[in-house]
């Protein structure tokens, strides 16, 4: 059972392209198209918690791990803005978190309807990206690229990005089956690391007596932890590893605290 | 992301002559004295690196960590000394974790605590150190159960707990799952740090509470156990990461007027 409403089977096919594979479900009736398009979707997994707070922080747990993007759905109004506390954490933590909220169409908002909010860019301040979409046949092509550059910034920059779909009413009416839709996969430069100049860094360092490699938030890394034997013969070089660093060395102080004192 | 107050302090008064930020993402100018934005993978910047490098005689690293060992000795014998403690407590529950888990940290006063002590190799930790904040710690660590295989173990100070309790609202926390809550009875971290004790609005900071998450557990249908005592914690451990039929919780009270002393007398007797 899939919803009426194009624009709800437009994000739930991107969702599908782009590979989501987990909806964090929060329940409200303006998100009731996407939530029947998602928990029919074979392909996605659709878990319920209620608190959007923690519905956002357990999806964040979840992308923390696979490193995968997560969506969230929630309804219109204060719901969203439950959102905020793990948004600005995924922003400063690299996490891919998609959140997707229902909303009003602009002219109900600021009309005296039940919950409605301001919703468009709410985020602004720590998101990747937002797209503010339009329930209009005219607009299913701009639709479309914003949906499809929000997933791919979500995917390619590891962040949190925003999708906020607007429904008018009716909101439960079904279809069986969910059409196939095209996003343009925007070409994305990778990182490109020509740019560093190992030459002349390597001057400074082979010069330096005292080099100190500290090492935060960082994933486990066999590679990583594997380099750095070598580095720590070095008697120059001293390793410092924090708690969350993830990267264990006989030859690194793995207890920063112990060691440093106001002099 | 870097956790340690002291070392940024430490290289913001001290400011080495050169600072490299190596990150795939983004700079951050945490000692603000950045001299190289490297804009690449750690693990790859290091393999490349590798080659252009020689070593040096320095008596920088041997000196250090020689200064380390020290300092781990007097850590092991002050452990050794104290009594029972936020700080003990902490020592006995990470010598008690399963040797391979995943260990979520909740923030404030537990992530420091976690700073000061060895953890084994073969354990993955994780805290939520975008923010810092005190708010999702218990939710985060869920959803990282819940898409991990290997067991998950969240050590949470109890206003992180409370403040996240609709977290456990959540019928999606894996069997294994095991959360152990150091309960001061309040924002223990705001008695460690100066500051707030001098005041007259102690209480408004520190937030004393007499809760306990027994009825939490209850309405969430998660499996109880408490200690109060080193002898308790012991027991209490001893059976906690057995297999079970649902998550469990091990809520261990410590006396919050004599935590603060045994961190500050740590540092004293470290030195």
């Amino acid at each position: 059972m899939y919803p009426k409403k194009e624009l709800a089977q437009i994000v739930i096919s991107a969702c599908a392209q782009f590979n989501i594979e987990t909806v964090v479900v929060s329940p409200g009736s303006r998100n009731a198209p996407l939530t029947i398009g998602f928990s029919s979707h074979k392909e996605i997994e659709t878990l319920s918690v209620v608190d959007e707070r923690c519905a956002a922080f357990f999806a964040l747990g979840i992308a923390q791990q696979t490193r995968k993007p997560v969506a969230v759905l929630c309804t219109s109004g204060s719901a969203l803005l439950n959102y905020y506390p793990a948004v600005a954490e995924a922003f400063y933590s690299n996490i891919p978190l998609v959140i997707i909220s229902a909303d009003r169409p602009k002219h109900l908002i600021d009309i005296g309807d039940g919950q409605t909010i301001r919703q468009e860019n709410v985020f602004a301040n720590h998101i990747l990206f937002s797209a503010n979409l339009i329930e209009n046949p005219k607009y299913k092509t701009r639709n479309s690229q914003l949906i499809g550059e929000a997933l791919q910034v979500a995917i390619s920059q590891q962040g949190p990005v925003h999708i906020n779909v607007p429904f008018d009413e009716p909101l439960y009416e079904t279809v069986p089956v969910l059409k196939a839709y095209n996003f343009p996969h925007i070409s994305l430069s990778s990182l490109d690391n020509s740019h560093i100049n190992y030459e002349k860094l390597s001057k400074s360092w082979n010069v330096a007596e005292k080099k100190m490699i500290l090492v935060g938030v960082n994933y486990p890394d066999a590679d990583l932890h594997s380099l750095m034997d070598l580095y720590a013969e070095d008697d120059s070089v001293l390793i410092l590893t924090e708690t969350t660093s993830n990267l264990h060395h006989d030859k690194a102080i793995d207890s920063i605290d112990q060691l440093i004192f106001s002099l | 992301m870097i956790i340690s107050k002291r070392i940024k302090k430490f290289l913001r008064d001290y400011q080495p002559k050169e600072h490299w930020n190596i990150d795939a993402r983004k700079a951050t100018n945490t000692f603000l004295c950045l001299s190289e934005f490297i804009q690449i993978k750690p693990v790859d910047f290091f393999s490349h690196f590798n080659e252009f490098i020689r070593p040096l005689k320095s008596d920088y690293q041997p000196k250090w960590i020689a200064f380390r060992d020290e300092r781990r000795e007097k850590h092991l014998a002050y452990l050794k000394s104290i009594k029972y403690s936020d700080f003990s407590v902490f020592e006995q529950a990470l010598n008690a974790i399963p040797e391979s888990c995943q260990l979520q940290i909740s923030n404030s006063s537990i992530i420091r605590y976690a700073q000061l002590f060895s953890m084994k190799a073969t354990v993955n930790i994780f805290c939520n150190r975008g923010t810092s904040g005190i708010d999702g710690s218990t939710s985060t660590a869920i959803g990282a159960a819940y898409a991990t295989e290997q067991q998950t173990v969240f050590i949470t100070g109890d206003l992180s707990f409370f403040y996240d309790g609709n977290g456990l609202w959540n019928s999606n926390i894996p069997k294994n799952f095991r959360i152990i809550i150091i309960n001061n009875s309040g924002g223990g971290i705001f008695r460690i740090i100066p500051g707030p004790k001098a005041t007259n609005a102690a209480q408004y900071f520190e937030t004393p509470h007499c809760l306990t998450a027994e009825y939490l557990c209850k309405m969430h249908q998660l499996e109880y156990q408490k200690a109060y005592s080193t002898e308790t914690v012991i027991k209490e451990l001893s059976r906690f990461f057995e297999t079970s039929e649902k998550p469990k919780i091990l809520e261990i009270f410590t006396p919050s007027a004599e935590n603060d002393l045994v961190l500050k007398d740590y540092f004293k007797y470290i030195q």
